[in-house]
């Protein structure tokens, strides 16, 4: 179930915010649960019983490490064998066929093998458990002896499918209490509301024009139709992910919980390093805590820190999705944060600031195209067409009919994605609340609208 | 307003929200037939384990929550003005067009299915040999008034396409009517297609059949008048493409001027329906939904029109709906007219051409509807 869909909004979340503020205060987990393996069944009506398999597991396990510590023993076999399983179960599903392909093609070999469906929010659930067991055995977190307590933390559907990667630490009090009010309430609607438009309005519409434009008969393409395109699709991605966050993010709060931000404005950014502060932090930090630092961070030699830094890149990229334009994607970001660390990073910060802005703007949306693309060489053709190596025009009478169809979406896109419509909203909304009111209500009406048409599908049995 | 007071009154309007759909979602009974997408609605599932499990009953469940969506059609409408205002000029295939015309967009043809019509219109035209055949294919609005699209919209050159058609079919012997250039000359001074609709007007229809007429040396000299008889007409390209703001445009008969003795009445015999009538408009079709099923009603897998003509000529008529209009014309030329249409047809054509004698053939159709068909080929080589 997405957040996005008519059967979440209108039937899921009121029966479940109904339960959660009718029975009794001590139900409350108890309704979340329930709520949250059943809003992971709906997508996955199999695959929930991995979901509970791996709550029980990490729960079991990280018993298993808080006694053998209190025994005076480290628990790092535990702890070894928690995450051998944790990424074995990870690995097995999301990339056992990415793993096949490979070996096939390296040893021009060809083993069949049947691709397994990918069990949705796997990656993002596994990290979670993870970070629970690694703080459990670092001493950063008691060990939680509720079993259900547990699995409500893996399984929140707020966060499930799509983040924040929330960690265990950060969130384990809130497990037990939790503030609600109607004031905490009102925000987490405030931020649902403006995350359902940025997905349901802005991302949809930005995906299907980029898809259009990936999708042009060779005679229609042109340059600027295809810088058109990425931008398109850098704008979605945001507004897609963000969007989902915010929602996330929203949804926690109705309910009690406070979840960290994930995105800051990631395309403000005046170099790549501030821009991976700013983009999907729940996961950078992640990386950052459990692999970077364990690795020896920045405090190692140079060529030492220089592999760590490529070791996390490839691997975020890889996080991504089983493909090795996923990982080209990652280390593309692993060599450019060298070299702004090594290499021309005083001169970047010496340039003015419009500069910063347009090389951060290229970097990133040259990563989209790797990210975007089907493969390694749909990238290649595609970044080639860009930089004029493709014989074709500049631009046509396409690429005029794209700005006279797309103009407003494109500049409502750009200008949503700096953080000024939202301050001013705010700096509005004190002044004149009625109005302000009325431009949610209008987001929110506009949403359902665009979910509406979704379904909309006229059949033309008179298509003589 | 401070800041708390403005989320906690967004945090009840929220939930007094939230709590009024549901109850009227809940209370409002279902529709099981939606007349503007022309569909059936899902309707409430059943619920099984089974179907949980494989993920169909949550399917259903999201198609029936969307379908019986409380005021969906006016939701519909919100988001399509949206997509108007912030500059859409196209919507499922369909172009916004000045003067409030929406055009459908001009198809390729399918290489596959050409390459086997044209050779099954070979071999057909071979096996008749004594046959006169005809062969008329329709240009579409956005290939006609092409200078009503919008500034920046490039169709595909539908003209090539028809030359290069027009080209392989001469050398069957089929002859060919091309009435672009007549639709073209006239299309300033008289409303050659719907606004709304992808059919040529009654209009645009009788032109063409003047020019058919020539080619096929028809000599009836009925005169005519045209009576519209519907002022708000509406087309299936509104419910294509959810564009709301479109014009009215009249549906017009031509009925023949009073005291001609040469206008001879018709019988025409519905096969499917087994309906006899003398009436080639069915009026009541006006108030539907598809009010351009007044012309013959919906189609018609063959039917069959007997006019009491000098002429002895019998006529087979493989169609589309542009037809539809036309037929009324052409009723006065021949003895006999066996309708057609490949589309719902699946009997076999050379037992219709035997047992009813017939002695020539035209084809009628519209080009975006014959270049993406295999209907044809299929009925004339299902039964060789």
């Amino acid at each position: 179930m997405l957040f996005s869909s008519i059967v979440f909004i209108f039937y899921f979340l009121p029966i479940v915010l109904a339960a959660y503020y009718l029975l009794p205060k001590k139900c409350r987990n108890g309704v979340l649960l329930i709520a949250s393996i059943f809003f992971y069944s709906w997508g996955e009506p199999v695959y929930v019983f991995l979901m509970i398999f791996s709550a029980v597991f990490n729960y079991i396990m990280a018993i298993d490490i808080g006694v053998a510590q209190r025994h005076g023993e480290s628990g790092k076999s535990s702890l070894v064998y928690t995450i051998i399983m944790n990424l074995f179960i990870l690995c097995f599903f999301k990339y056992f066929g990415f793993l096949m392909d490979t070996i096939n093609s390296i040893f021009n070999c060809n083993i069949h093998y049947t691709s397994l469906a990918l069990p949705i929010g796997i990656s993002f659930y596994t990290f979670q458990a993870l970070s629970y067991i690694i703080d459990v055995y670092r001493g950063n977190t008691k060990v939680q002896v509720d079993v259900f307590k547990f699995a409500l933390y893996l399984a929140l559907f707020p966060q499930l499918i799509a983040g924040p990667i929330v960690k265990y630490k950060d969130i384990a009090e809130q497990l037990d209490n939790r503030e609600t009010n109607l004031e905490k309430f009102g925000s987490g609607c405030i931020r649902f509301i403006f995350g359902l438009g940025k997905k349901v309005i802005l991302a949809n519409s930005l995906g299907a024009l980029y898809t259009t434009i990936q999708g042009l008969p060779d005679s229609n393409i042109s340059v600027l139709t295809y810088w058109i395109g990425i931008l398109a699709y850098t704008m979605q991605i945001y507004f897609d992910f963000s969007g989902y966050s915010d929602m996330a993010i929203g949804l926690g709060r109705m309910f009690g919980f406070e979840f960290m931000e994930n995105f800051n404005y990631p395309y403000i950014s005046k170099s790549v390093t501030e821009f991976w502060r700013r983009w999907h932090i729940s996961l950078s930090t992640w990386f950052k805590e459990y692999l970077y630092i364990p690795l020896g961070g920045n405090r190692v030699t140079v060529p030492r820190h220089i592999l760590n830094l490529l070791i996390v890149w490839s691997l975020t990229g890889l996080w991504h999705g089983a493909s090795w334009n996923f990982v080209a994607w990652g280390t593309y970001y692993g060599i450019l944060l060298i070299f702004e660390k090594y290499i021309y990073g005083s001169y970047i910060e010496k340039a003015p600031e419009w500069a910063q802005h347009v090389y951060t703007m290229l970097i990133v949306m040259i990563g989209w195209v790797f990210f975007s693309s089907a493969d390694l060489t749909a990238a290649a053709e595609y970044i080639k067409v860009m930089f004029g190596g493709g014989a074709h025009p500049f631009a046509n009478i396409y690429t005029l009919y794209i700005i006279r169809t797309n103009l407003i979406l494109i500049a409502l896109g750009c200008v949503i994605c700096t953080e000024e419509p939202y301050r001013q909203f705010t700096v509005f909304a004190k002044r004149h609340s009625l109005p302000g009111m009325l431009i949610m209500a209008g987001v929110f009406i506009l949403s359902v609208a665009y979910l509406v048409f979704s379904s909309y599908n006229p059949f033309l049995y008179f298509r003589f | 307003m401070n800041k708390k007071a403005f989320a906690s009154i967004i945090g009840l309007g929220f939930i007094a929200i939230l709590a009024l759909v549901f109850v009227l979602n809940l209370l409002i009974p279902d529709k099981s037939f939606s007349a503007e997408e022309n569909r059936m609605l899902q309707e409430a599932p059943g619920i099984s384990i089974s179907a949980y499990q494989e993920g169909r009953l949550q399917t259903k469940i999201e198609d029936y929550v969307d379908d019986q969506f409380l005021l969906r059609n006016t939701f519909i409408k919100i988001k399509t003005s949206s997509e108007v205002t912030s500059g859409s000029l196209e919507s499922n295939g369909v172009y916004r067009c000045k003067d409030n015309y929406l055009m459908e967009d001009i198809s390729a043809p399918n290489q596959q299915y050409m390459t086997a019509t044209i050779d099954a219109l070979k071999k057909f035209r071979k096996k008749y040999s004594n046959m006169k055949m005809y062969f008329l294919l329709a240009p579409n609005a956005a290939n006609i008034l092409s200078d009503k699209l919008p500034a920046t919209v490039r169709v595909k050159d539908q003209n090539k396409y028809m030359d290069d058609f027009f080209a392989s079919l001469k050398k069957t012997g089929i002859k060919t009517i091309d009435v672009r250039d007549t639709l073209k000359s006239h299309a300033d001074t008289v409303q050659v297609y719907y606004r709304t609709d992808h059919h040529w007007t009654t209009d645009g229809a009788w032109l063409a059949y003047n020019q058919a007429k020539s080619v096929m040396k028809l000599d009836d000299n009925i005169k005519y008048e045209s009576y519209a008889v519907k002022n708000d007409f509406r087309g299936t390209l509104i419910s294509k493409s959810g564009f709301v703001n479109g014009m009215n445009d009249a549906i017009k008969i031509y009925l023949p001027k009073a005291g001609q003795k040469n206008y001879k009445n018709s019988i025409i015999y519905y096969s499917d329906t087994k309906e006899k009538t003398t009436e080639f408009y069915k009026l009541d079709n006006l108030k539907k939904k598809d009010a351009y099923t007044v012309f013959g009603g919906s189609n018609h897998p063959l039917y069959t029109i007997s006019t009491p003509t000098k002429s002895t000529e019998k006529l087979l008529l493989v169609k589309d709906s542009y037809a539809n209009s036309f037929i009324p014309f052409i009723a006065q030329d021949y003895r006999e007219i066996v309708v057609v249409d490949p589309r719902y047809f699946f009997d076999n054509i050379n037992d219709i051409i035997k047992s009813n004698d017939i002695t020539q053939v035209l084809f009628l159709y519209n080009a975006n509807t014959f270049f993406t068909d295999d209907s044809l080929e299929m009925m004339l080589n299902a039964y060789n």
